[in-house]
């Protein structure tokens, strides 16, 4: 439509690959009409974060072009953007904790371009607030703030830069239901004044009652277009997870025995500003089983995992591994108790950067029985053996022992932490997107070696915002959404019930 | 075109020469530094040559290292400590007000009290490791930024002895104490050795027990330590604890083997070593063993700076000739590891 009234974005065959290979949009086409609110769904790696980064004038595509008002644009850097109108409120506020909301907008409208003084700062956040209800306080410190007042601030920023299409990245993930309710009849009054909202969002209700189109992307690429009123579950269900064949699962050699070896009884964890990130979890994990942990991220799965860890408290609930009640405990504790711990994070968390393979053995066998020591002192010859045998039984390819790990490729670096924490030989396996950044055959040998434990007789509990892994893998699939459990079911898995439970 | 061909050629001397190529690069920056320090000798009544002469003097002749051993021992006790407490990544600058505590109970015991003066040293090491445990204490619980209350204690330190020497302890009216009684003594090689033994168990310490793991899984990574097992809690307050003894043990053999008595003190020179010992610990980067090195060569150019005094040379250009040289060393060893 040349020029036409009714469009406001246009986007045409955007093109983006991340270094590495990952091609995150692939020739992704959509228009953002005026005055709508429009739905973007997919699962976890979609392609909506970049997409919108791109639009955002956060990262530059590689092919493809953006269209404002019927006029093509190039944004060098998101101040572009912010000129044209377009204004990304991200997942996690990035205001200036130590100023107040009034200075945060202050500083945001002079950065792009536009100076006033802190009196109209504060002046804009009243109006904002009094016009679309928006209860925000402009003198308010924002390290006081709750996650939600915060990102009253966002948007209240957002606006106050003259945002025509306000692009909002899994907004209600650290929301209330009552303040995700208030975010959605916002979105409709903006765009009743005809600016525009794309809500990217995981949570089929919210979107389903608020958006008048919803786009879904899969693996890069955008799958359809439709219209709200015409839109169900099952149809969304469908576009964002597409036709899926019975996932294999790699073969066992035993199945779970009836013992358990990890007991997690109504468990609540505080996560940041105080909100419950983890509500009244309990979960069970008998040997020689594995038990997956499905979510879409930012549900609580790190809370938790921190906490099953030992380096995160709980306010409430028992966590207990074989018979010992660890829940005050840290992580000597565990490792005493044979628990094995696979972080998200390889290098900073897993592995200590700087420091070689033999000393991060060292470190990472610290707390168990079998580890490198004699009382308190430290017998490096044992550590330097334990570290050849895990090069070698793991295959992991490196220059030496004594090189800092990270000159070791991805791949290799979790061969070498699964080879570390498998010389424990755990009960316990506590382990978090154990394949995350992994090409095919990688993921492959993790996934056959963590089923090789568990036939050992330890206990896994796997979480992972892979599907796909945990379909795979586990012998019962839990579903985290909000901090809560919501499904749990053995094999056979029905694909359609969990994705249903993630996306809720 | 010629440029790429000379950086080929520069990389591959650098390969041949391997693990020595640090040591080099060091010596290069030393070099330079000295060469600074003289140029900067102009500015100075002693002039360049002055200061030539006066670095090369002390430098080229060991028979007078031995007027160095007791700011050796000063400093070592602190830097050793500090290297340690680096490693784990908490920063404090405690050590001279921890030395200043040592000299002050030291001074209370074997002066007022006749105590022995194996008692005293161990008292002094103990009152010092109190010292440095409030630091921890207040980091741990608190999170109060150990550089700031560390430092905040140093002054403390000094102006307790201000009041000390200007008041009860005052000697003849003047601003310092009587000098202890020469049945209290120690030659300045027991205290030099003192110092190197000590330095050599804390490596000793590092190197072989869990608390070198310890230490630096919690520099390196907190949430991989907390994780593993190597609590950060614990970690750090052993540190503070083991610096703070070792700071006040360094007191008490500083005014036992050197001093002999204690004089005010300029609230923000404090003593001195303390803060000469964050520089040891540095240009040792951070190897407890090599803080001998280091803490030697730091006393040494002290030394050094204490004969230009008599020239008329002010005593911060003392400091600044330790910095300049400890500066260009540092920045050429940084060099030489980014090469790597």
């Amino acid at each position: 439509m040349p020029g036409g009234s009714g469009v406001l974005v246009e986007a045409r065959c955007i093109w983006k690959r991340y270094p590495g290979g990952v091609v995150a949009n692939k020739c992704v086409s959509l228009t953002i009409r005026r005055g709508e609110v429009l739905g973007l769904l997919g699962e976890n790696g979609a392609g909506k974060t970049t997409f919108v980064s791109i639009l955002a004038g956060l990262v530059k595509p590689d092919k493809g072009e953006i269209i404002v008002k019927g006029q093509p644009v190039v944004f060098s850097s998101p101040r572009d953007a912010v000129r044209k109108g377009i204004v990304l409120v991200p997942q996690n506020p990035r205001l200036v904790d130590s100023f107040t909301v009034a200075e945060n907008v202050m500083l945001a409208l002079r950065l792009a371009g536009k100076a006033v003084s802190l009196g109209e700062a504060r002046r804009i956040v009243h109006e904002v607030g009094e016009r679309y209800g928006l209860r925000v306080d402009p003198d308010a410190r924002v390290w006081r703030l709750s996650m939600g007042e915060r990102q009253r601030a966002e948007i209240a920023k957002a606006l106050a830069l003259g945002a025509e299409l306000l692009l909002l990245d899994e907004p209600t993930t650290h929301l209330s239901p009552k303040e995700a309710g208030a975010l959605m009849k916002l979105s409709r009054s903006l765009a009743e004044e005809s600016r525009s909202v794309v809500l990217i969002t995981h949570r089929l209700r919210e979107v389903l009652g608020v958006a008048d189109r919803i786009a879904v992307m899969r693996h890069g690429e955008l799958v359809g277009v439709v219209e709200a009123s015409k839109a169900s579950r099952e149809l969304l269900l469908e576009m964002m997870f597409g036709e899926r064949r019975t996932v294999h699962r790699l073969s066992r050699r035993r199945g779970p025995g009836s013992i358990p070896v990890l007991r997690v009884h109504n468990l609540w964890v505080r996560g940041e500003h105080k909100t419950y990130a983890v509500r009244g979890v309990s979960l069970e994990v008998r040997e020689g089983e594995v038990v997956g942990i499905a979510g879409v991220a930012g549900n609580g799965q790190r809370e938790l995992f921190e906490a099953l860890v030992g380096i995160r408290r709980p306010e409430k609930g028992r966590i207990i591994v074989d018979d010992a009640d660890v829940t005050k405990l840290g992580g000597a504790a565990r490792g005493w108790l044979g628990v094995a711990v696979i972080p998200e994070d390889r290098l900073g968390w897993a592995l200590v950067p700087g420091r070689s393979l033999v000393f991060n053995t060292a470190l990472g066998l610290y707390s168990s029985p079998r580890g490198p020591y004699r009382g308190p002192l430290v017998d490096w010859g044992a550590a330097r053996r334990l570290t050849q045998e895990i090069v070698e039984k793991m295959k992991v390819k490196t220059s030496g022992l004594d090189v800092p790990v990270e000159s070791l490729s991805g791949g290799n670096m979790q061969r070498f932490i699964l080879g570390r924490e498998m010389a424990k030989k755990p009960r316990l396996i506590l382990a978090m997107n154990p394949a995350s950044g992994l090409d095919v055959a990688a993921t492959e040998s993790v996934h056959r070696l963590l089923l090789e434990a568990a036939d050992n007789g330890a206990g896994l509990l796997v979480i992972s915002e892979d599907l796909d892994e945990l379909l795979e893998i586990s012998d019962r699939i839990l579903v985290i959404n909000r901090g809560r459990i919501v499904y749990e079911s053995s094999r056979p898995f029905e694909f359609r019930k969990i994705a249903d439970a993630m996306a809720s | 075109m010629e440029g790429a061909a000379r950086a080929l050629a520069h990389r591959s001397l650098f390969v041949r020469l391997g693990r020595w190529s640090s040591v080099l690069y060091g010596l290069a920056g030393l070099v330079l530094g000295f060469l600074v320090s003289i140029g900067l000798g102009v500015f100075t009544p002693a002039g360049a040559g002055g200061v030539a002469s006066a670095l090369a003097g002390v430098f080229t002749s060991p028979g007078s290292w031995p007027l160095a051993f007791p700011y050796y021992a000063a400093i070592l006790f602190s830097a050793v400590g500090l290297a340690v407490a680096y490693r784990s990544g908490f920063i404090t600058i405690g050590a001279d007000g921890q030395l200043i505590v040592g000299m002050v109970v030291a001074f209370w015991l074997l002066y007022f009290h006749g105590m022995g003066l194996a008692v005293a040293l161990i008292v002094a090491g103990l009152v010092g490791a109190l010292y440095g445990l409030a630091v921890a204490v207040l980091r741990v619980w608190l999170g109060v930024n150990e550089t700031l209350s560390s430092l905040m204690l140093n002054y403390v330190a000094v102006a307790l002895v201000n009041y000390l020497v200007g008041g009860p302890w005052s000697s003849g009216g003047f601003t310092k104490t009587p000098l202890l009684p020469s049945s209290v003594s120690m030659s300045v090689s027991s205290a030099a050795l003192l110092a190197t033994l000590s330095a050599v168990g804390v490596w000793l310490l590092y190197r072989y027990t869990r608390l070198g793991v310890a230490v630096d899984a919690v520099g390196g990574s907190r949430r991989a330590a907390e994780t593993y097992g190597a609590s950060f809690a614990k970690t750090i307050l052993v540190v503070a604890l083991l610096g703070g003894f070792l700071g006040g043990l360094g007191g008490a053999v500083y005014l036992v083997a050197g001093q002999r008595q204690i004089t005010s003190l300029n609230i923000y020179q404090g003593l001195g070593y303390g803060y000469m010992g964050i520089l040891a610990a540095w240009l040792a980067w951070l190897n407890p063993l090599a803080t001998i090195a280091s803490s030697l060569f730091i006393a040494l150019l002290y030394l050094a700076n204490t004969g230009l005094q008599l020239q008329g040379v002010p005593w911060s250009f003392a400091l600044g000739f330790q910095a300049v040289i400890v500066l260009f060393v540092t920045a050429f060893l940084r060099l030489s590891r980014r090469e790597a």
